[in-house]
């Protein structure tokens, strides 16, 4: 299952990497990490139909924003599951998101075991 | 007939002027002794010894000379050499400057305008040298009048002006009345009859007052002339008999003589043939006796005009002849001309073709001589009026001037005599008012340090203002700072909570066997945890900069300027501002990018000024182009803020660091961008901006010694540039 992680600190790979590392191990998770919107647009872009099942995206970065990428996906490939990890958990940006079709809502710093169960259900939902 | 009886006239005219240079103006005021009683009285002072140098004695030789001069010029001439040696060897300057004018007077009798223009000059030079320069209008006169027979009218007003001028001053009405004569004169020529006629009115006024019989009677005789070019023939006869009435009364054979020659061109034009012939006559009897050369010539003209126009052709061709004659000795081109046209109408009536084409040849060349000379002395005098008008206008506000200093003098004199009487009368109000006036100066120094105070409370309220500044532009700030020491405390945070972990599993490794131990799974993690820890120290380190950041913001500057890493500070800054814009509007949204410069050195700045300018920069830039309003309004436009840096030189090869900060927002109005460093100018809402940003900014720019500059287009962008020496 591919997952693909967005945001502006490029720390947030070598984070979850090692977080995910027995799930990358085992074959469970396949981690894909882009560093704005748009990289993250022309990831998904390049293979026709996409692999990704999971978006997880920050909010606040250069250029595009979280909120931005979050509608361009949920437009262009309704099927992929976004949620939003962003270091403002405030109401507006939360309702902002759910009303764009985010799945969840994650404040940073990161709960992992959240995370991971959110990851897991997917995984068991399928 | 009538045609030629016009041209006669104005030959008459001719002849006037002549006889008023001729005769008529250089008399000397108060002359009344004849040539016989002046001779008597100077044999008389002979018998004296040391005569010659006697004053007196060279003051009746001038007088006899004048008369000479007039009546006589080749003996005039002989007589005044002696008379100029006796003067000089007398030293008397007076009678020299005397002599030389009168002896430029014979000569100017004699027709030797020249000749008469370098004495009058010598005489010129010694009167201005005498006190009061008494002689200098009288001889300013007459060399305006030489001038005038010269043709120069240009140069004769000019001079005649000068003698109006300097009769004024020496209160010398005679000569100033012979110039306002000759003044008319040339307006005469110029046909200028009214103005011509007023002169002589003004003229006339000073005669009357001082007196002078035939200067009077010259003056009426003038303004009938004018007035019978004038065609007004009835008025010209009443001015005529008043001055011919006075000329008999008087006595004078010259002043006989033109007036009765005036009155004859008068009847002539009222076709009273028998007046006109009998006072002809009596002009011609009277000048023959008298060698009045042009007016014999003139009124033999006019008698035979008068005769062929009564049908005597005969009479008219004799005295027309003898006319010429007369006029071509006199050198008179006028009368030559009008006798010539005369002669060659009675040719014709008599059929003597052959003569009357001669005269009329003759007729023709002097008539065109008279009329381009005549057109000359047009345009020259009409450059000369406009010179006259301007000069005589100086004049008049010159002595305006004068009265008024004199007056004005006279007034603060008195004022002055009345405030010493009123002080004087006044000493006890005196030293009131010189208390009053300590405490006035009292008063004015408590106010001073009442002022004083209000200015150094005014100082510690400006300097309160930028901290207030400093501490908005920082609360701006805050969010963007929470923000910014977030995500590197997230991060030091999920990595140690990240090595934890690790090292649990370590620790649960090595409970197993050791045959079941994965020696590679360990080092694995034990080099995760080695990257982990840097990652953590890194993140601190960020943590610690931006709070240290925000520490010396919020402090006063030392001022002190250390080596800075421009490129970091330019980073830090922008990124503080774009978190710090997006933490405040949860809505905000825009990209920025930076082109640095690879090499960029450090550069020796005050740090902490030049971030609160570059922050400046960066925080206007992101809400010029990503406030809601514009961003609502302008939905295609994907704001932007873009900051440049590098090495500039200048024409001297001065380096400075150039900073820009450009967005993509609407631009400013040209209306108001010269506004926009002044402090308290804003264009935010209000709460949402001191007004003092721009401001601050522009003074840290120069107190670098550098330049903040503004550049914009409406819809397009906004760049501020600073400019730091290097
Ligand atoms: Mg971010």
């Amino acid at each position: 299952m591919k997952i693909l992680f967005v945001d502006d600190e490029r720390d947030v790979e070598d984070l979850f990497r090692q977080k995910f590392r027995k799930e990358i191990k085992s074959g469970h998770l396949e981690l894909a990490f882009a560093f704005s919107g748009q990289e993250a647009l022309d990831l998904l872009n390049s293979e026709d139909p996409p692999k990704f099942v999971y978006v997880f995206s920050d909010i606040n970065m250069p250029g595009m924003s979280g909120l931005e990428l979050l509608e361009e996906i949920k437009s262009r490939f309704p099927a992929i599951q976004v949620s939003m990890i962003s270091a403002y958990g405030d109401q507006e940006n939360y309702d902002k998101a759910m009303s764009s079709g985010a799945k969840g809502f994650f404040t940073k710093p990161v709960d992992f075991e959240k995370l991971k169960l959110e990851i897991a259900a997917l995984t068991s939902g399928k | 007939m009538k045609h030629s009886i016009g041209d006669l006239r104005c030959m008459k005219q001719a002849i006037a002027v002549f006889a008023i240079c001729a005769y008529l103006l250089p008399y000397l005021p108060g002359h009344s002794q004849t040539a016989e009683s002046l001779k008597a009285d100077m044999d008389r002072l002979e018998r004296v010894p040391g005569y010659a140098s006697d004053t007196a004695y060279l003051n009746k030789g001038n007088e006899l000379g004048f008369i000479l001069a007039e009546s006589s010029p080749d003996s005039a001439i002989r007589f005044l050499d002696i008379q100029l040696q006796l003067c000089r060897e007398a030293n008397y300057k007076t009678g020299e400057a005397e002599a030389l004018k009168i002896y430029g007077n014979a000569l100017q009798n004699k027709g030797d305008f020249i000749g008469s223009i370098e004495y009058y000059t010598s005489a010129l030079a010694i009167a201005k040298g005498l006190e009061g320069e008494v002689l200098v209008p009288g001889i300013l006169n007459n060399i305006g009048l030489v001038n005038y027979n010269l043709g120069n009218y240009a140069e004769a007003l000019n001079t005649f002006y000068e003698a109006i001028k300097g009769a004024d001053q020496t209160k010398n009405s005679n000569v100033k009345a012979a110039a306002l004569n000759n003044i008319a004169l040339i307006y005469f020529e110029l046909d200028k009859l009214d103005d011509a006629k007023e002169k002589y009115r003004e003229m006339l006024a000073i005669y009357q007052v001082v007196g002078n019989q035939g200067r009077v009677i010259l003056a009426y005789n003038n303004i009938g002339d004018v007035e019978l070019k004038q065609k007004r023939p009835m008025e010209a006869l009443k001015n005529l008999k008043i001055a011919y009435q006075s000329a008999m009364e008087l006595e004078s054979p010259e002043f006989i003589e033109m007036t009765s020659r005036t009155l004859a061109d008068i009847y002539s034009e009222l076709d009273s043939t028998e007046k006109a012939e009998q006072l002809y006559l009596q002009s011609i009897s009277m000048s023959q006796a008298n060698g009045y050369g042009v007016p014999y010539a003139h009124s033999l003209i006019g008698l035979a005009g008068l005769y062929y126009k009564n049908g005597k052709a005969e009479e008219a061709l004799d005295l027309g002849k003898q006319g010429l004659a007369q006029a071509e000795t006199m050198a008179q081109p006028m009368l030559m001309r009008n006798a010539n046209e005369l002669l060659s109408r009675i040719y014709e009536d008599q059929g003597n073709f052959e003569e009357a084409l001669k005269s009329f040849q003759l007729f023709k060349s002097y008539n065109d001589s008279i009329n381009t000379s005549h057109s000359q002395r047009l345009t020259a005098s009409l450059e000369a009026e406009y010179e006259f008008s301007k000069r005589a206008m100086e004049y008049e506000r010159a002595s305006l001037r004068q009265r008024w200093v004199i007056f004005s003098a006279c007034a603060g004199l008195v004022a002055f005599l009345i405030v010493l009487f009123v002080e004087f009368r006044n000493k006890k109000n005196l030293d009131k008012a010189y208390h009053a006036l300590q405490e006035k100066t009292n008063e004015i120094a408590s106010k001073n340090e009442a002022l004083e105070k209000a200015l150094s409370q005014l100082k510690a309220a400006q300097a309160q203002l930028i901290q207030a500044e400093k501490m908005a532009s920082l609360g701006e700030l805050t969010a963007g700072i929470a923000h910014e020491i977030q995500n590197p405390l997230n991060f030091v945070t999920n990595f140690s909570e990240l090595s934890t972990e690790l090292i649990q599993e370590i620790q649960q490794e090595r409970a197993k066997k050791p045959e079941e131990q994965d020696p590679q799974l360990l080092d694995e993690i034990l080099s995760d945890i080695q990257v982990n820890m840097g990652k953590i120290a890194q993140h601190g380190k960020r943590a610690d900069s931006i709070v240290k950041g925000m520490l010396e913001h919020s402090r006063a500057s030392t001022g002190e300027k250390v080596q800075t890493d421009v490129k970091n500070l330019i980073n830090e800054c922008l990124r503080l501002s774009f978190h710090g814009m997006r933490a405040r509007d949860k809505t905000f949204s825009a990209d920025f990018e930076t082109e640095l410069q690879a090499d960029l050195p450090q550069v020796n700045l005050v740090a902490q000024d030049i971030s609160r300018l570059l922050l400046n920069l960066c925080n206007n830039a992101f809400y010029a182009c990503a406030n809601p309003d514009f961003r609502r309004e302008n939905p295609e436009v994907k704001p932007k803020v873009k900051v440049t840096a590098k090495i500039e030189k200048d024409g001297k090869s001065k380096e400075w660091l150039k900073i820009s900060v450009t967005d993509n927002g609407p631009g400013i109005p040209q209306s108001i961008i010269g506004k926009i460093f002044q402090p308290f100018f804003t264009t935010k809402p209000a709460g949402h901006g001191t007004g003092l940003g721009l401001s601050l900014s522009y003074d840290i720019a120069k107190a670098h010694g550098g330049e903040l500059d503004v550049k914009s287009v409406l819809g397009e962008f906004t760049t501020f540039t600073v400019f730091l020496p290097v």
